[in-house]
């Protein structure tokens, strides 16, 4: 069946149909539809020449109609023929040979044509092949076509375009928008952070491996005269006491990567030394490399000096338990070892048992004043002694010790010189306590003075205080034991003399005297003699007891 | 204390000699020299230690059979004797009885 080749309505559809939408696809299908309809063919395809690269060109096929084309023999052909890369030169061979007509089996044509600045047209008809006139009248349609085909295609591109740029400004937009709200977040954190950073009382900081700081908060004043400002930057070596503590850190670091109470000494404002317990950690970067140390700093100074109190108040507890044990076994060791004697020695004269049962006499004796006097002492450091102030006056309490030793002093022809005024001068104290100290002190002057020597007892008063002096005429202190005579069980050593004494009477009379709040002075030269003076408050003074002060405070 | 084992060791049999500290006792070896010595750690100018180290210098004196006598306890500083070549120690108190089978073992061996 010839049908009529209407080449004007051809011209008018296409026409029509080019204008008609830039959407390659529904552009396509109405052209096409077209030109098979007015050019009697039964299928039709576009190809699409692309320059892949420099001088490399292929065909993609971008349309075919209709769905059995597929199988199409003829097509197959055209498209095999299509398929490899083209050089230029083998493109433009290829071209002169457009257009490519010929017949396939069961005399189907087939017509490739070019669609310039584009691809090809193909064009298969069941019947013969389309005439030269025809295909040369088509000619301008096909470029026309060919026109249209890019415009779809710089459309599709351009759509693609520009949907990509809608995406990417709704992405940008969201990611805007987190980063506000991160930017947020950081800057809640920051403020927080800071107000942290600004007015913590412990040190933060954060130093290099080499020792240079990196940070530091402004509490770092309060410790050393170095404020925040001109530390940044400087070896942290400027802080520390110890330049050796970076490196001791960073080795201790290394162990363990973190560390606590690490004792780190800081300089501080009169170069003293600052005592700080350190926490520290390693900072990694990505890598898991440790760049740089981070930690926190607190004054310990209080609490080092409260746990060098209490290891002092230890070591002196302990020193004074075993003086204690050491000076209790000596009589011990006498009372056991002369019973023990006595015992085993039948044939003991009854001299020499007197005599042996005279020293565990006067050993026993010993021993009980011994406890009495540590006992007394414990009581009194421990507070548990309350002493009953009274206004007292002196004289009589003196004059009553004094006959007390009177005998003692006649064994070594000592005088004693006493001289007391008419006029009372009272002192506020506890009169048990005062004979205590009185006894002491004077027994210790007939102690320590020779046979023949002589001691002196004065009493007076001076502008608000009132005097108590014993002067003796002995050996003397000197001058390198005047303080050690009053720690406990400290006994001279001198050739000639017996240490009968327990070491404790100079001690009790100081603890007494402290809490009586009078001062104990001392003038002595060797081998001269020995003067000690005590000074209480007047009782006109304002005094109160302990308890009452601790009354009117409270 | 001396009194005590002064007398024990007189009715032992001993002949006896005292001093009050260590130098006083070098003194006395170097007049005298002894069979055994008997001395405390704590005296005055020259305590027990001293004077076994000074005595260690001398090789007349070194192997004088030496005995501590000691109040001091586990508490106090390590005991110094074994070092210094003592093996003879006697806690105070003691038994007189236990000084003198020491003694008596020491001069016997």
């Amino acid at each position: 069946m010839a049908k009529s080749i209407d080449l004007i309505q051809l011209y008018y559809e296409i026409a029509m149909s080019i204008g008609l939408t830039l959407d390659m696809n529904k552009m396509l299908k109405v052209a096409l539809t077209s030109y098979m309809k007015n050019l009697s063919c039964t299928s039709s395809a576009i190809l699409h020449l692309k320059e892949r690269s420099t001088d490399t060109f292929v065909f993609r096929r971008i349309y075919a109609t209709p769905k059995k084309i597929q199988e199409n023999g003829v097509y197959l052909k055209i498209l095999d023929l299509l398929s490899p890369t083209f050089n230029e030169n083998q493109l433009n061979s290829f071209k002169k040979k457009l257009p490519l007509i010929g017949s396939g089996h069961e005399n189907e044509s087939y017509h490739l044509l070019d669609l310039p600045g584009f691809g090809m047209l193909l064009l298969i008809r069941p019947e013969g092949e389309l005439s030269t006139q025809i295909i040369k009248s088509i000619s301008p349609l096909n470029a026309k076509l060919a026109v249209a085909c890019n415009a779809c295609l710089q459309n599709r591109e351009l759509k693609k375009a520009h949907k990509q740029a809608v995406d990417i400004n709704r992405e940008l937009r969201q990611k805007t928008l987190e980063l506000e709200k991160s930017q947020n977040a950081l800057s809640e954190s920051e403020k927080k952070f800071r107000t942290i950073f600004e007015n913590v009382q412990d040190v933060f900081y954060q130093t290099d491996l080499q020792g240079n700081i990196l940070e530091v908060s402004p509490s770092i004043s309060r410790y050393t005269e170095n404020h925040r400002g001109n530390l940044v930057g400087k070896p942290v070596t400027t802080i520390y006491h110890d330049p050796m503590d970076h490196s001791r850190l960073l080795q201790a670091l290394k162990e363990k990567k973190e560390i606590q109470d690490f004792n780190l000494q800081l300089k501080d404002k009169l170069g003293k030394q600052v005592f700080t317990s350190v926490n520290a950690h390693l900072v990694f970067d990505k890598y898991g490399n440790p760049v740089a140390i981070e930690g926190s700093m607190r004054d310990v100074t209080v609490r080092k000096h409260a746990e060098e109190a209490l290891r002092e108040s230890d070591r002196l507890k302990s020193d004074f338990v075993s003086s204690v044990s050491h000076e209790l076994r000596t009589p011990l060791a006498s009372i056991l070892g002369f019973s023990s004697t006595i015992l085993r020695d039948k044939k003991m004269t009854a001299e020499v048992k007197d005599e042996f049962i005279n020293i565990i006499y006067q050993e026993s004796q010993r021993l009980s004043k011994l406890i009495e006097d540590i006992l007394n002492i414990s009581r009194i450091e421990s507070g548990r002694v309350t002493y009953r102030m009274r206004k007292i006056d002196c004289r009589p309490i003196i004059t009553e010790i004094l006959e007390v030793h009177k005998i003692q002093a006649k064994e070594k022809n000592i005088e004693v010189f006493y001289k007391f005024s008419d006029e009372r001068h009272d002192i506020s104290a506890d009169p048990d306590a005062l004979k205590q100290v009185f006894s002491n002190l004077f027994g210790n002057a007939i102690k320590f003075t020779p046979e023949n020597g002589q001691i002196r007892v004065r009493l007076f008063k001076t502008v608000n205080k009132v005097s108590l002096e014993i002067s003796d005429t002995g050996m003397g202190i000197p001058e390198k034991e005047k303080d050690k005579i009053f720690e406990k069980f400290y006994r001279v050593y001198r050739p000639g003399l017996e240490t009968k004494g327990t070491g404790l009477g100079l001690s009790i009379v100081k603890e007494i005297l402290d809490a009586h709040k009078a001062e104990i002075e001392i003038e002595s030269e060797e081998n001269k003699g020995t003067t000690f003076r005590v000074n209480f408050l007047s009782e006109n003074m304002e005094f109160k007891s302990e308890q009452e002060t601790d009354n009117i405070i409270g | 204390m001396v009194t005590l084992i002064r007398y024990n060791l007189e009715q032992a049999g001993y002949h006896f000699a005292s001093v009050k500290n260590g130098r006083l006792a070098l003194e006395f070896c170097r007049k005298e020299k002894p069979d055994l010595i008997i001395s405390d750690i704590s005296m005055p100018e020259m305590d027990g230690y001293e004077l076994r180290e000074e005595l260690i210098k001398d090789e007349n004196f070194r192997d004088i059979p030496f005995i501590f006598l000691t109040a001091k306890t586990q508490t106090d500083d390590k005991f110094r004797g074994i070092e210094l070549g003592v093996n003879h120690f006697l806690i105070k108190p003691f038994e007189p009885e236990l000084l003198l089978m020491t003694i008596s073992n020491i001069l016997k061996g």
